[in-house]
């Protein structure tokens, strides 16, 4: 079997790490609103790939994640009155139906962002640890992309052809601890810490049960280059 | 997030076109800055979808949910149409491109219809296995696959009357391939029913009423009107198919 690989741009040879099976992750859907068709294209072309891979005798472990945290989903639900999980419930059960209108086999797993954010700290604080990071003063952590050698490699980019500054350079990994059980949208404008006012709005209120203090992180990791 | 369920190192990463920039590349320097190993082995990315040859965009009002599709097309026509292109390569939706994919999966359900399919599995050697497997495993050539299994349909409709044993021997093998698409598990009347019904003009009563009004005809030896009937029923989309057994209609 052979695949192409974005990474070097050729088709080759499939050699799976572990003889007879497959780990394979696809980017799944942020999910503020309905699915699209270029989710559907994303979609039934894994959900084939898998099959074909079933097929050929691999056991495919495929798992695709959900964003349910973002700042889309916290502008939607702003506009819709309703509450952050309300939402994302709603979205990923409309997510599911297309799908299975679409004969898309559901994935091994299906990660989702809110449940993983120990995981992302974990990881955040790892890089600050090595070095490839830092906190800057608004509490917000940025990457720094000269320390990572092999950055652009994907893309086939030289690191000084980029311009610092530019919006598709920025890379920053917003930590913020923020509890929204009321339905009311977390300050945007202060990000450190733990705000006041809300351990008290978590006791008084009956969603609470809905939803729970999270430390949660955009997954949108911006960089910040020429800033080293 | 994939590190839970996936290790540190994994084989492929798939995703949308517009993620590669500056998204996975932020993947990659973050994993690998993290764990110090290769985080993915294998990057694939699928092609980009076009309405009308433009771009899918809310400001150019050519946005559309899978919902508001599915409410107009049949949702093994839209699979179809999506399966038809090679995964990397763009895809236009448009109406024309739909109409092409009904017609085509039409073609692959007839050659299905009115068999006792023979349950094929995987093992059984034939030419179109072979083929299907040697396009497949060239970096999942779905159009190329495709052509195989209307290759096969024709194969089956040419069995259909003198062979009838070996027609569904191979319907069955063509069924089987289907699944690996995810296409031609449903029964084939429904989906032929069913790709007819949505916006059909006339209801399953009135086309009966039209089939008995045709076969008076015929037994009046009013051939002119029989086929008057026939040609009408045609123009809307149904087409009639006389047999032994009597008329049946898609």
């Amino acid at each position: 079997m052979h695949i192409y690989n974005t990474l070097t741009r050729r088709k080759e040879p499939f050699t799976p790490l572990e003889a007879g099976k497959v780990s394979m992750y696809v980017c799944g859907m942020t999910v503020y609103d309905y699915c699209h068709l270029g989710h559907a294209r994303v979609m039934v072309a894994f959900d084939v790939i898998t099959r074909y891979l079933r097929e050929r005798g691999y056991d495919v472990n495929y798992v695709r994640n959900i964003t349910d945290i973002d700042d889309k989903i916290l502008k939607r639900a702003d506009e819709n009155g309703e509450s952050i999980t309300a939402l994302t419930e709603r979205m990923i059960d409309a997510m599911h139906e297309d799908e299975a209108r679409l004969f898309v086999l559901p994935p091994s797993h299906e990660p989702r962002a809110t449940g993983h954010i120990d995981d992302i700290v974990a990881m955040i604080e790892t890089l600050i640890e090595k070095g490839f990071a830092y906190a800057a003063d608004n509490g917000d952590v940025y990457y720094r992309v000269r320390k990572f050698a092999d950055y652009g490699k994907l893309n086939n980019r030289q690191l000084d052809d980029m311009r610092a500054g530019s919006r598709l350079m920025w890379m920053f990994i917003k930590k913020t601890r923020s509890i929204s059980c009321s339905g009311r949208q977390p300050n945007r404008g202060r990000r450190t810490g733990r705000r006041p006012g809300v351990t008290a709005g978590l006791a008084g209120t009956s969603s609470a049960r809905r939803c729970r203090p999270a430390a949660w992180v955009t997954l949108s990791i911006f960089m910040a280059a020429g800033r080293i | 997030m994939s590190t839970c369920c996936l290790g540190d190192t994994f084989d492929i990463h798939g995703g949308g076109p517009d993620l590669t920039f500056p998204h996975h590349e932020n993947e990659i320097a973050q994993s690998e800055a993290a764990t110090g190993k290769t985080y993915v082995n294998t990057w694939m990315h699928a092609g980009a979808v076009r309405v009308n040859q433009e771009k899918m965009s809310k400001s150019l009002g050519n946005f559309f949910t899978i919902r508001d599709v599915l409410a107009e097309h049949d949702p093994e026509v839209v699979r179809f149409l999506l399966v038809a292109s090679h995964y990397r390569s763009p895809i236009n939706y448009s109406v024309d491109s739909l109409t092409e994919a009904r017609k085509s999966l039409t073609r692959l359900y007839t050659a299905l219809e009115g068999l006792e399919l023979g349950a094929a599995n995987s093992d059984d050697a034939s030419a179109y296995r072979e083929r299907f497997t040697q396009v497949m495993d060239d970096d999942f050539n779905t159009p190329e696959a495709l052509a195989v299994m209307f290759e096969l349909a024709r194969e089956v409709n040419r069995a259909k009357q003198e062979q009838p044993n070996e027609a569904a021997k191979l319907a069955g093998e063509l069924k089987q391939l289907g699944s690996v698409l995810g296409l031609l598990q449903q029964e084939p009347q429904t989906f032929l029913k069913g790709t007819q019904q949505q916006g059909m003009p006339l209801s399953e009563s009135e086309i009966e009423a039209k089939i008995a009004q045709r076969i008076e005809a015929k037994a009046n030896k009013d051939f002119a009107q029989a086929d008057a009937i026939r040609d009408e029923l045609a123009a809307l989309g149904i087409i009639l198919k006389d047999s032994r057994e009597g008329t049946s209609w898609y």
